[in-house]
């Protein structure tokens, strides 16, 4: 694989591949023998019930859990993932449920929060901060007037932007995104997804848990289902039906055109 | 990381903008609430007593609240963590005996006033392993610590009063540079506790506002979950805030003890943490972290040595004294919080 500019996914590369994954906690298998993919320019849904191993799977890729086994490739290479450290060189970001904002610091502090702009001096420096963040943001979402005030006076489709923003400006080519729209109203629902179809635009991979079977039809390309620790099956959302998805996350059961 | 040093920078916003945006910061800021209140208090106070705007007061209240506000400036770093630190007023009694003990036993300046100091570090260290590592309340580990060092301090003492002076074995002129920290002038005039206080404040507002570590302060506050993903090490950013006001509670100690030069462990700063904490309070800070400046602490330590002051100077009685400096407190918050409020809501 030769690419002369490893920043810039070719869409349809395979950025990711976890293969044959299991981890137990005390005697319950959390994920039993998972493999999931992911291409650049993808969104991949991961559904099923609280409990089913969504979230048990993802956080092993984000570097808060260790698998037990299995093999996890970015970009078709072997990959050692042991801190979210690990991760974020692999330049996978994860966008929480709970966003992860320092609700008393404005957006451009939470942008740079652990990664701060610093002047020859060593001091921080704020203006090369906003100036950056009003860039990003003026991209991501041009309504975003709030700089200079604290996230939690943002709504809550402005802290996800902002959140979107953090990963996206320190080169995030994996995003995983946890619930994104969960507590959205439909105006911010509609802002989150046309800004996940601008990461899809920059090749930007995307696994996205949820258990709302109309974000998945809406907003990803394939779907990943769990059921008690197990793969159901993986399907191009295209070629199911929102009953399709229903019976694989209730009923555990493949519908016709399942791949997997 | 490489990212930051390839950002490409924008064009310069014009000097009339800049000022604007400048401006709209200053107004908008916390501290301008707390800056009017001690205004007020300064111009009535000029006003119903001949000396109050005199030089030689001015520089007297600045002397006063030296101490405090230097203990204040650690506060305001611990506060802002998310934390409390309630054994400052033993670490001030441990760190000034220790250093004023070390002189009579014939110790040099530098030798006896870095050995408080450590002393200092040593507390603070304690108090953030336990705070962080240790998965303590900071409340119950520093009441915890208030208590062991007050003991030590008495223990090492025998409960004696120490006075350091050439009589019990100073060399002369150890002494004569230890007296000159606590009661010296700086060119004849300011004094240089003032002008320890002056330092501290401004190194205090340089880390907190200007450096990235203060930048985490913030941030480990406000949401340490946050601060954690995004990669910055919670704990070990609380522990350089207690490290930072335990070196600044023995710092207050020592120049206390070379101010008197004398001191006595069962007395000596007692009940001097919640002085230090309602200052920082009083200048905006949060108890529940994430929030404060040193500009507001200083603002707040000035309004206490202020009232105190003002109250000698009207000829209110000490004890009348005490009633209005709580109530002054528990006004000073509750305009904050509710001033908060209705801005969030």
């Amino acid at each position: 694989m030769i690419m002369a500019d490893t920043n810039k996914a070719a869409v349809g590369e395979k950025l990711v591949e976890m293969r044959d994954i299991c981890i137990s906690f005390g005697g319950v298998h959390a994920v039993d023998h998972v493999s999931v993919d992911l291409h650049a320019g993808e969104v991949v849904g991961l559904l099923g019930h609280n409990g089913a191993g969504k979230s048990t799977l993802i956080k092993i890729l984000s570097g808060a859990y260790q698998a037990d086994s299995g093999d996890i490739l970015i970009r078709g290479e072997k990959a050692t993932i042991t801190n979210p450290r690990d991760a974020r060189r692999y330049k996978i970001e994860t966008i929480y449920q709970t966003l992860a904002l320092a609700d008393n610091l404005d957006a451009a502090s939470n942008l740079f929060l652990g990664r701060e702009l610093v002047t020859s001096f060593g001091l921080v420096d704020d203006d090369a901060m906003e100036a950056e963040t009003r860039k990003i943001m003026s991209k991501l979402n041009p309504n975003f007037k709030k700089f200079n005030e604290p996230v939690s006076a943002l709504s809550g489709g402005q802290r996800q932007s902002v959140a979107i923003a953090r990963a996206v400006y320190f080169d995030a080519q994996i995003l995983i995104m946890d619930e994104p729209t969960a507590a959205l109203g439909p105006h911010e629902t509609q802002m989150v997804a046309e800004l996940i179809e601008q990461l899809k635009a920059q090749g930007i991979g995307i696994f996205l848990i949820s258990h709302d079977i109309h974000d998945v039809m809406k907003l990803c390309d394939r779907a990943s289902v769990m059921k008690n620790g197990q793969l159901v099956g993986t399907v191009d959302v295209d070629d199911v039906t929102d009953d399709d998805l229903l019976g694989m996350i209730i009923l555990g059961k493949k519908p016709g055109g399942a791949n997997a | 990381m490489s990212e930051s040093t390839s950002i490409a920078r924008e064009e310069p916003a014009t000097s009339h903008q800049r000022r604007g945006q400048l401006w709209s910061r200053l107004v908008a800021r916390k501290e301008l609430g707390v800056f009017l209140a001690l205004v007020v208090m300064c111009v009535f106070l000029s006003l119903a007593t001949s000396n109050f705007l005199s030089s030689l007061n001015l520089l007297n209240v600045g002397r006063q609240v030296s101490l405090l506000g230097i203990m204040a400036v650690g506060m305001t770093f611990v506060l802002i963590s998310g934390e409390i630190d309630l054994s400052v007023g033993s670490t001030y009694a441990l760190s000034g005996l220790s250093s004023g003990m070390l002189i009579v036993m014939g110790w040099g300046l530098l030798p006896a006033v870095a050995a408080g100091l450590v002393i200092g570090v040593c507390i603070g260290l304690v108090n953030g392993v336990l705070s962080t590592y240790g998965r303590l309340p900071s409340l119950i580990a520093t009441l915890g610590m208030m208590s062991i060092v007050r003991g030590v301090a008495l223990l090492m003492t025998g409960g004696q009063p120490v006075t350091v002076n050439t009589r019990n074995g100073a060399i002369p002129e150890v002494l004569d540079r230890f007296e000159f920290m606590g009661q010296g002038y700086l060119f004849g005039i300011v004094p240089m506790q003032l002008v320890f206080f002056i330092v501290i404040a401004v190194i205090g507002w340089l880390l907190l506002s200007g450096t990235a570590f203060g930048f985490r302060v913030f941030a480990v506050g406000g949401s340490a979950k946050a601060a954690r993903v995004s990669g910055i090490n919670a704990e070990r950013v609380k522990l350089w805030s207690f490290v930072i006001m335990g070196v600044l509670a023995a710092l207050a100690g020592i120049l206390s003890m070379a101010f008197l030069p004398s001191g006595q462990a069962g007395r000596t700063g007692l009940g001097l943490e919640l002085d230090v904490i309602a200052a920082v309070v009083v200048g905006g800070a949060s108890l529940s972290g994430g929030v404060g400046t040193v500009l507001g602490t200083v603002l707040g330590v000035l309004i206490i040595g202020v009232l105190r002051n003002g109250l000698v100077l009207l000829g209110v009685s000490p004890f009348t004294q005490e009633v209005m400096i709580g109530l002054v407190i528990i006004i000073a918050v509750a305009i904050d919080k509710w001033s908060t409020r209705s801005r969030s809501a």
